[in-house]
């Protein structure tokens, strides 16, 4: 919850440093750093803060642990926090200074990897229960 | 949780699995650009805001929004799962329209979703009370 807080606070950061004056920072991507806000927003704020309430709210398992195993949790928060970091900066470097695609697919692999892992946590706590 | 709530996020979620897969090969496959490509671009954003976002947050909403004092207490039952099944036709429609665009199913697909997350806004609404105000 706290680093989709942060990813929000970023994103808009980063929004405010699209309207800066013309002349200003010149050598800065505008098309990289727009879809890095973009996904900032959507994977750093929404899915982390929805996955981040997910894991605290939705029925516990009968038996221990009662949220699951936590280090799927943490894997997939480390994993999407330095995917999205990776691309942030990626595709900055790429489309600003003619870098590599390499930080682009790897921020794709561990992005795909840490929504696997939080899937794999949450699936099993969404469940019946008759009240 | 309700058995439809419980339907609702676990399509949520594979439809998320699947948005996330299409958007991770789009982002490793930079900076090849073509029609093909843009149309997969809108089929990653489909899958992600109605497949995912918007019928995750409807999913738990009709779970956790206060309940009615009597039986049905989450509305009739029958609506929610009508809301749904037109929510994934609306949605399967839409995304065979982004990938064959000449086949004109898009409007249909549009007026599905929106009918569909209608009859959910109807549903929840009259459990959005303040606290202490009875249902």
């Amino acid at each position: 919850m706290k680093s989709g807080f942060v990813c929000l606070a970023l994103a808009l950061l980063i929004e405010a440093l699209l309207a800066r004056p013309s002349g200003f920072l010149p050598g800065l991507p505008d098309t990289a750093l727009h879809l890095g806000a973009i996904h900032l927003l959507t994977v750093g704020w929404l899915l982390q803060l929805i996955s981040g309430v997910a894991f605290w709210m939705f029925p516990r398992h009968p038996t221990a642990p009662p949220r699951g195993n936590e280090r799927l949790g943490w894997g997939g928060f480390l994993l999407l926090n330095a995917g999205l970091m990776l691309r942030l900066f990626g595709e900055a470097w790429r489309l600003g200074m003619g870098g590599p695609s390499w930080p682009l697919v790897a921020a794709a692999l561990l992005q795909l990897v840490a929504v696997a892992l939080l899937i794999r946590l949450l699936w099993p706590r969404i469940r019946e229960i008759r009240s | 949780m309700p058995r439809l709530s419980v339907w609702m996020l676990r399509t949520a979620l594979l439809a998320l699995l699947a948005g996330t897969a299409l958007g991770a090969w789009l982002l490793a496959t930079e900076p090849r650009y073509d029609a093909t490509r843009a149309a997969l671009r809108d089929v990653h954003l489909t899958l992600l805001l109605f497949g995912w976002l918007v019928q995750f947050v409807l999913g738990v909403a009709y779970w956790m929004l206060p309940r009615y004092a009597s039986a049905p207490d989450r509305g009739p039952p029958w609506a929610g799962w009508a809301a749904y099944a037109t929510f994934l036709a609306g949605l399967g429609l839409g995304l065979i329209a982004l990938l064959l665009p000449a086949n004109g199913l898009a409007p249909a697909g549009k007026l599905l979703l929106a009918g569909a997350t209608f009859v959910f806004v109807l549903l929840l609404w009259g459990r959005a009370k303040p606290f202490g105000t009875p249902l």
